[in-house]
């Protein structure tokens, strides 16, 4: 048989295979659980040509209905108000940024990372709209307010890079466990240089009334690290 | 002689095949181990272009164009189709899903095998008439002789119906692509 022959009918055959069971000859891997209906409607969300535009998704999922009604409700589902905030907050219009409905090989791959980025600028620097529950319930982060972003990235809440250099320098003797000197449970401000025995109060004011310092409660004021000779004039009456 | 046509012959290209499957395997592996799957995707028009490159020996040999060597064109249409095919293999992420583009690469896979049954005929067509050449009057070889041409013959008729059937395949898959692609 010629092989234009051959390739016109192989050609049809295929053509004919996607339009009569676009399931089988097209579908990349399984519809996700909600669209599992849509899996021979390929229409539904595709536009010729013009792949997926977010009107087919918001069509069903409106921007306000996200997280807090389904058409589809499994069992177990329930409102999820921080989605809803989530996706109201979103600069991006685009959905498949995020997600995709085709499972694949590798169901994980439905769903994309979230990127801060798709967040609005603002809404980006108010990380408590979304993760106040995730704050730890002590002093340290009370005090951080609502600055997030000076210890933390969006990539992750560890590692966290809170500089204690810059109230008091953690070598030699002082790399000890915080409640040696953070002596207040739920208070990183409040600290005490009287937790080990090398500084007794006695020492302290022994050393320091010849130099005339009399504030001898808050020795960071002078003394940024173990170096005693730091301590400058700041201390004294 | 027998001997000798399945080492200068047969291995080299069985071996090009079992290569190509093993590259794949492995490749992918690590593609997936380096979290670089995605690189797939894009192996698959890389793999196209590659392969329609080859083709320009099948342009050379049927004259619709006159630039390049055949003989060097003939090498490059048997790495190029083979870098092409792995790149091929690669796309597909060696995953079972939609039928249609596996139906392609399954075409593909055979085009490479029937591919390389025609180098392994052609380095035979080349030896024998050599041997020819060296003993005219020999009856013995210019039977064999005969009898490898015809051999490259039917071995075309094969050839050229198994690339078209991988052509359209290949085809319907890329017009679905581009159908549903998000642009």
């Amino acid at each position: 048989m010629p092989a234009r022959l051959v390739f016109l009918l192989t050609l049809l055959l295929g053509a004919g295979l996607a339009l009569l069971t676009p399931r089988t000859a097209l579908l990349p891997g399984p519809m996700v659980a909600g669209h599992a209906d849509l899996a021979n409607d390929c229409l539904a969300c595709h536009a010729p040509f013009r792949g997926t535009p977010e009107t087919r998704c918001s069509s069903c999922h409106t921007p306000d209905s996200i997280g807090l009604a389904r058409t589809v409700r499994p069992a177990g589902w329930a409102p999820r108000p921080g989605l809803a905030g989530l996706h109201r907050s979103l600069q991006l219009t685009d959905c498949m940024a995020c997600h995709t409905d085709h499972a694949g090989a590798d169901p994980a791959s439905a769903t994309r990372a979230f990127e801060h980025e798709a967040l609005a600028a603002t809404v980006r620097a108010r990380c408590a709209a979304c993760h106040d529950g995730n704050r730890p319930d002590d002093g340290l982060h009370t005090q951080a307010a609502s600055d997030c972003a000076a210890c933390h990235t969006t990539r992750a809440w560890t590692p966290a890079d809170f500089e204690h250099q810059k109230y008091f320098v953690l070598d030699r003797d002082h790399d000890v466990r915080c409640a040696t000197c953070h002596d207040q449970p739920g208070s990183f401000r409040a600290y005490t240089c009287y937790g080990c025995h090398e500084h007794t109060p006695e020492n302290m004011a022994r050393e320091h009334r010849e130099e005339g310092v009399r504030n001898l409660a808050d020795c960071a004021r002078c003394h940024r690290s173990a170096d005693e000779h730091e301590g400058g004039e700041r201390g004294r009456d | 002689m027998h001997r000798s046509l399945l080492v200068r012959q047969v291995l080299p290209s069985a071996a090009l095949f079992a290569g190509l499957i093993l590259a794949g395997i492995v490749f992918d592996y690590a593609l997936h181990r380096a979290g670089l799957a995605w690189v797939g995707l894009y192996l698959g028009p890389i793999g196209t272009i590659l392969l329609l490159l080859s083709l320009l020996y099948s342009l050379r040999k049927r004259k619709l164009i006159r630039a390049g060597s055949p003989k060097v064109l003939l090498s490059l249409h048997e790495s190029l189709a083979w870098a092409g095919s792995l790149c091929l293999v690669l796309h597909s992420g060696i995953h079972f899903s939609a039928v249609l583009p596996w139906l392609a690469l399954g075409a593909m896979l055979i085009v490479v095998a029937s591919g390389l049954t025609g180098a392994v005929l052609l380095r035979r067509a080349v030896e024998v008439v050599k041997a020819q050449e060296a003993t005219p009057d020999s009856e013995d070889n210019r039977v064999l002789n005969a009898a490898t041409v015809d051999l490259m013959r039917r071995w075309r008729v094969v050839h050229m119906p198994l690339n078209a059937i991988f052509a359209a395949l290949a085809l319907v898959h890329v017009a679905a692509v581009a159908f549903f692609w998000h642009w």
